[in-house]
């Protein structure tokens, strides 16, 4: 079921009205209701992967007790590895399958030899990428000692299949959204209205901004041999704003959804596009994976606490590994290398962590250096989308080489004004908030309701003009 | 829990307050021809000049309204050589608020009779151009009810009316009617676009079941339980259909209907046959099954074995040029038509 459906229109008023109805039974009954509800959201798009998602609970359920039950190590490493090959045996099969089979038969093709296999016509169930990476740091983390086993299954089960994070994150850590599922959870006006308040603001990023952006972007990767350099330019930029939207506009519904069921997500957005370097970028980015590398895959690889040699290599493992977590691709994975090439100068010369406020920290507007630095780092994430973006290497390769061509000097012949004006206005907003968790929560806060109202009135109205057909995040695809 | 609701519910109604005020703005004629020009709809266009311009067209003419089945099946010109002064008024897509908003249009322009098309499957959902036609509070009026189908239907008003705002202000090209063809009749052939090797096998099994006491041919020989059931279950929705058949457009054709009484005009409605009718002699006249409650007087051939070979045939629903001929003559011939 998309976010921005009538479907889930339907759905969540009913399953909110009746979770809070069972409020007043007992934290059993309104789990399990959760459950039914996830379960339900997920099979609306196809209910044959719902087997997908109970087997990967049950599997890290009794390995999550068994490690908790076992002092030997041997054995707590054979069970976490129960776990990570369980884990990531489904996701290789679903996702990568295909592309290793073909990767190695364009290789023996390469020497002359003809590998004689056919690809599968494998169906890559939503979510897969998200929920296995959730349950493989839950057991992570009982194996590190850093988090108890539940045998509340039920909780267990909520937990890997809550519906709001299930298909796109944030990827929650167990120690986070788990013990929230133990606790008697009450109803909060000020927490409810806060969710609201943040689901509207995903839905204009989604509808108004991503969407409109959408039809530029398309056009300018189907038509990039007949288009200049300036056009091509401003189709990755929208693409830029596109992916920002898109993503950090799920992540937001999804925030605001679990407010209003008494849940709090952790925040997996801070404003990217603000950062003045690109290790500020990939912290505010898709917070939540970022995270999942860094403490699952870099600090147990020796983090930058090592020679100069190794931390190359740990962050060329991270950033490749994180290229090609986001689809069976090489374009994906030459995204991850061109981002750790970004990175590594200012990792190998300490400067990684030199910005870690949010620019113009108690100002109005950044200083010149600022905005160039802002500009700069936004200029390189751009033209990294291109691969991520691209079907295939050599039509990044050939939107790249459109760009940088001499046509890039004649006007733009892709120029919408008005989405132009749009993303404008959408900046602002997002500067006019960057201190809070998204940029619509404290806005308003001190105006009366008149203009409060007026205001979320618009936005709403935007939303629905803005709203053609239901279309897919595009995070869905990993 | 309780303010949290009260407020929701404000906001809401405050909402659609707003989105039907503004979706009250009344959209042009020239912006409907705009938006509709080069899609499978341009057939608007012809129908809204018929009634701009030369009403004495209408005057005393059939009118057939409805999907491209009628806008490909129905040949207004052999109508018109045989002394049946007609008009086809068929533009693509089903349903009979497209057919209400002509009618509408045209009611006070003195056609004989009108001819909704009658459809096999029931309508549900609001035809695609709806949101351009229709205000919100018009659409009520001609009988749409409140539901998911009207809300979908705001959104696209919404959005509609905010873009023919922009057309508006931007003052973009409002010559679209030059280069129109307005000549000739309404009847718009359908191209041959089916890739079959036989027609033999198409049946229309599924709409004749009942003759069949509701088992499949497939299922004559099956003793499961299963089987039972699902026939136990089509027995219950063949008894319930009327009762289920109560939508909205059931509205609309009532609303045609008293549209058609106030203004002494008949009102008709018309089978045109699918592919899947031609292989078995099915007699239609008898045939309750895809019936509603607004289908007295539907005009039907007793048979459409005529048609049972590919060449009169653009694809599995529609008629082609041959076909459409022979159809048409045939309504002719068997006097379904000219006993209007």
């Amino acid at each position: 079921m998309l976010f921005n459906s009538i479907d889930f229109a339907l759905f969540l008023p009913i399953v909110f009205i009746i979770y809070w109805c069972l409020n007043f039974f007992n934290l059993r009954k309104q789990n399990l209701f959760l459950v039914f509800a996830s379960y339900l959201f997920y099979g609306w798009w196809d209910w044959r992967f719902l087997a997908l998602i109970f087997f990967s609970s049950v599997v890290d359920f009794v390995v999550g007790i068994s490690i908790n039950k076992s002092k030997v190590i041997i054995h707590r490493k054979i069970f976490l590895w129960i776990s990570i090959c369980a884990n990531i045996g489904v996701l290789g099969f679903f996702k990568y399958y295909n592309f290793f089979l073909d990767s190695f038969k364009e290789a023996f093709a390469f020497f002359g030899e003809e590998l004689n296999s056919n690809s599968l016509d494998i169906i890559l169930p939503v979510g897969i990428s998200f929920y296995t990476f959730q349950t493989l740091s839950y057991t992570i983390d009982i194996y590190k000692n850093k988090l108890t086993a539940t045998k509340d299954f039920i909780s267990f089960v909520a937990f890997v299949s809550f519906f709001p994070q299930l298909v796109a994150g944030p990827i929650e850590r167990a120690s986070n959204l788990l013990p929230q599922f133990f606790r008697k959870r009450s109803f909060n006006y000020n927490s409810a209205v806060d969710g609201m308040r943040q689901i509207l603001w995903g839905f204009f990023k989604k509808i108004v901004i991503a969407d409109n952006c959408a039809q530029y972007v398309d056009l300018a990767f189907s038509s990039t041999e007949n288009l200049n350099g300036s056009s091509l330019l401003i189709g990755i930029l929208l693409f830029s704003f596109q992916i920002y939207a898109d993503f950090s506009g799920y992540s937001d519904i999804a925030i605001g959804v679990s407010r209003l069921f008494g849940f709090k997500l952790m925040q997996n957005f801070a404003y990217p596009y603000f950062s003045r370097d690109i290790a500020e970028f990939w912290r505010r980015w898709h917070i939540s994976l970022s995270s999942w590398f860094r403490d699952y895959i870099y600090i147990p690889l020796g983090g930058s606490k090592v020679n100069n040699w190794v931390i190359i290599r740990n962050v060329l493992i991270v950033f490749i590994v994180s290229g090609f977590w986001h689809g069976a691709n090489w374009t994906f994975v030459i995204w991850g290398f061109i981002n750790a090439i970004y990175f590594l100068p200012l990792i190998l010369t300490q400067n990684n962590r030199s910005n870690i406020d949010i620019v113009a920290q108690s100002k109005t507007l950044p200083s010149l250096s600022e905005i160039l630095q802002i500009g700069f780092t936004f200029l390189l994430i751009s033209i990294s989308w291109i691969f991520f973006r691209a079907e295939s290497v050599l039509e990044a390769w050939v939107y790249l080489r459109g760009i940088f061509s001499l046509s890039f000097f004649n006007y733009p012949e892709l120029f919408p004004h008005f989405l132009f004006l749009l993303i404008i206005v959408f900046i602002v907003i997002e500067w006019l908030g960057r201190n809070n968790d998204y940029a619509l929560q404290k806005l308003f806060d001190a105006k009366p309701r008149i203009i409060r109202w007026g205001f979320y009135l618009v936005v709403t109205l935007s939303i629905v003009i803005g709203f053609d057909n239901e279309q897919d995040f595009i995070y869905f695809q990993f | 829990m309780l303010q949290f609701f009260g407020k929701s519910i404000a906001f809401f109604t405050l909402l659609l307050i707003l989105l039907i005020l503004f979706g009250e703005i009344r959209i042009s004629d020239k912006y409907l021809i705009y938006k509709t020009k080069g899609t499978d709809y341009d057939k608007v266009a012809w129908n809204l000049d018929i009634i701009l311009n030369h009403s004495e067209r209408v005057k005393n003419s059939i009118v057939f309204l409805g999907s491209s089945l009628v806008q490909s099946g129905i040949c207004d010109s052999t109508l018109n050589v045989n002394g049946i002064k007609s008009l086809n008024f068929g533009v693509s897509h089903f349903g009979n608020d497209l057919s209400l908003y002509f009618l509408d249009r045209m009611k006070l322009l003195d056609p004989k009779a009108i001819i909704f098309l009658k459809k096999k499957d029931r309508y549900t959902k609001l035809h695609k151009l709806t949101p351009l036609l229709y205000s919100p509070i018009g659409l009520i009026r001609m009988g749409q009810r409140f539901n998911l189908y009207y809300i979908e239907y705001l959104f696209k008003r919404i959005k509609h009316v905010f873009e023919f705002c922009c057309y508006i202000l931007l003052n973009e090209d409002t010559q679209e009617l030059r280069n129109y063809d307005f000549s000739g009749y309404g009847v718009r052939y359908s191209k041959i676009t089916m890739e079959f090797d036989s027609i033999s096998f198409r049946s229309d099994e599924t709409h004749n079941l009942y003759l069949n006491d509701h088992i499949y041919n497939d299922e004559l020989n099956s003793k499961s339980f299963l089987t039972k059931i699902k026939v136990v279950w089509r027995k219950f929705l063949f008894k319930t259909y009327h009762f289920r058949n109560h939508t909205s457009q059931e509205n609309f054709v009532e609303s045609a209907n008293e549209i058609c009484k106030e203004n002494n005009i008949k009102f008709y409605k018309i089978y045109i046959p699918l592919i899947i009718d031609t292989r078995e002699d099915y007699d239609y006249q008898r045939q309750m099954y895809f019936l509603t409650k607004t289908d007295n007087d539907v005009l039907c051939l007793s048979s459409f074995t005529f048609l049972n070979n590919q060449e009169y045939w653009a694809d599995t629903y529609h008629l082609n040029k041959k076909g459409a001929l022979l159809f048409t003559l045939k309504l002719i011939e068997k006097e379904v038509i000219i006993s209007q």
